[in-house]
């Protein structure tokens, strides 16, 4: 299953994909996590500790070839793995795409072309997961880097810059073609939240993935510079992830 | 007065940004500048914050067309400031809104015009005599995307907006890097915001090494504005964040008057 996670700044891509991989990897699958963002944070939510991310390898521009038909890899999706990726806890492995420093021309383009391609190469077999974390943009929709994505998530939290931004991502990704397209909605704090969300995805026609807490072990994490998993892992907002990473990228019933 | 504020409002992906950028650009029309916003982020949130209505396709799309080579350029007769003058929108208490294009359910092909436009205006300000005593204030996207590819041309500072977590912090200390890269002498404003307890602002201040402007309390305000889709001056005018950003607001004039 290969999983996209997109939505609003802030909404909580990095926290919720940093822990659906570590989740989802616990439970016995080969996760590979590709940060997309330009601003790459996704190791901090994974458990990496924050001084290890100035070392932290990003993928070079040599990955990709332009041929006749498009573009194709220059190494096998293995090699790439381990030349390139980090290894963090539960197994889970790591790419980053890019910093913008990285770029030698106007836009990142290439790097955005080599993650669509690497996403492509991962395989369909139901133990092997894909979480793509991307940036508050709407890059990877607008340049196809999430195409070959079996599913996307827009994550929103129940307010109307947030609800907005999903909605214009969920068209989007279902222009691009994605089986499956959902909200979820995050940081939520009580049922009247809760039915807001609910009345604008029904309103657009929008499925509603799952729902997660407002949870203040997540803050919490943060502070003390550790993954939400380690810092707080029987609290509200974990169980309500995990229970969506099953849902939508378990073994065997990701497309349920 | 006489003001030479050039700001553009940087940060991690849900800092407070647009909220941040909206409320100082309307106290700082309120006090009698003239604002210029510039709104580079193609989804939709500055707007929003000014509590400005947006028309449905971005004004700047008739700004510009392909010449020769397929290459972008102004359609006659209008130049940087022309572009400013005739697609910039009203917001409310005098502010002037100038929006990039924004992402359709076609991508950002469609809007590719306006996305042009708003880049070859940003670039022509720096010479254009006509704007030289407003205020200019551009809400940036998240991340230093937009800063390491040249989308603030005429930033003279940064207003850093950054909440007391290691993914905020990092991030600010990214950009302010890849901006002094590019213009050693370019100035940072240290907004520390959502600060919950006495240590997070020094905590902010020390890991960037850079001075804090102001500390933004966390403020459920801003919440409930969020919720009633309204911006904040309007629905909680008394919000300790609307007096943080009057504190903001001294501090950049009194960083500036010449
Ligand atoms: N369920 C939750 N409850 C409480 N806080 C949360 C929750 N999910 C995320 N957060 C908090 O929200 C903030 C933003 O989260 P995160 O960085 O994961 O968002 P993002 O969408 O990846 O942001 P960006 O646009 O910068 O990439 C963080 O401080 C995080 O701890
Ligand atoms: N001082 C504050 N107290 C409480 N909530 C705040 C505060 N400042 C901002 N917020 C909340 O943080 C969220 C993000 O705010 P905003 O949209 O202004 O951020 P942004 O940095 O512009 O995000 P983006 O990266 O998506 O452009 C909103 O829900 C807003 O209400
Ligand atoms: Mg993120
Ligand atoms: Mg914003």
């Amino acid at each position: 299953m290969k999983l996209a996670i997109a939505g609003k700044g802030g909404s909580g891509k990095t926290s919720i994909s940093g822990t659906m991989a570590r989740l989802l990897a616990r439970g016995g699958q080969n996760v590979l996590a590709i940060d997309g963002d330009s601003n790459p944070n996704l190791a901090l939510t994974l458990g990496i500790p924050a001084e290890r991310m100035s070392a932290m390898p990003v993928l070079p521009p040599d990955l990709l070839r332009r041929t006749t038909e498009g573009a194709e890899l220059t190494q096998s999706l293995d090699q790439i793995k381990a030349s390139h990726s980090v290894s963090g806890p539960d197994g889970v492995q790591l790419l980053v795409m890019a910093l913008p420093q990285h770029a030698n021309t106007g836009c990142l383009c290439h790097m955005h072309a080599t993650v669509r391609s690497i996403i492509d190469a991962v395989s369909e077999d139901g133990n092997d997961v894909c979480i793509l974390d991307t940036e508050a943009s709407p890059e990877h929709l607008s340049r196809g880097t999430a195409i070959y994505a079996d599913a996307m998530l827009a994550i929103v939290e129940p307010y109307f810059k947030s609800l907005e931004t999903g909605r214009r991502m969920a068209a989007l990704a279902n222009d691009l073609g994605l089986e499956r397209v959902a909200l979820v909605a995050n940081k939520i704090r009580d049922e009247r939240e809760l039915e807001a969300v609910q009345a604008f995805a029904e309103r657009h026609e929008l499925e509603l993935g799952g729902t997660v807490p407002f949870d203040a072990g997540f803050p919490g994490a943060e502070h003390a510079g550790l993954a939400p998993l380690d810092f707080a892992p029987d609290a509200p907002a974990i169980k309500a992830i995990d229970e969506i990473a099953h849902r939508w990228a378990g073994n065997g019933n990701g497309r349920a | 007065m006489l003001v030479d504020m050039r700001l553009a409002v940087v940060g991690k992906g849900g800092a407070g940004k647009s909220v941040i950028a909206a409320t100082l650009a309307r106290t700082l029309a309120r006090r009698g500048h003239r604002v210029l916003a510039l709104d580079s982020d193609p989804l939709p949130g500055l707007s929003l914050s000014l509590g400005a209505d947006v028309p449905a396709e971005p004004p700047l799309l008739a700004a510009a067309e392909r010449g020769e080579n397929n290459r972008w350029r102004f359609i006659h007769g209008v130049g940087p400031v022309r572009a400013i003058q005739r697609y910039a929108t009203d917001a409310p208490d005098g502010v002037r809104l100038l929006q990039i294009g924004k992402v359709t359910r076609e991508g950002m092909a469609p809007v590719m015009a306006a996305t042009q436009a708003f880049y070859m205006t940003i670039h022509g300000l720096g010479r254009a005599a006509t704007f030289h005593d407003w205020v200019i204030l551009g809400d940036l996207p998240a991340g230093p995307r937009q800063t390491a590819f040249d989308w603030a041309p005429y930033a003279e500072r940064y207003v850093l907006v950054v909440e007391p977590t290691w993914q905020s912090m990092l991030t600010a200390r990214r950009i302010t890097r890849i901006a002094r890269a590019a213009r050693a002498e370019v100035e940072m404003s240290l907004v520390v915001n959502k600060v919950a307890g006495e240590q997070d602002a020094p905590r902010v201040a020390d890991f960037l090494d850079l001075p804090v402007a102001v500390a933004v309390p966390v403020d459920e305000g801003v919440r409930s504005a969020e919720r009633a889709g309204a911006a904040l001056l309007d629905h909680a005018p008394d919000s300790p964040v609307v007096r943080a950003v009057e504190r903001l607001a001294d501090h950049l004039e009194g960083s500036s008057i010449h």
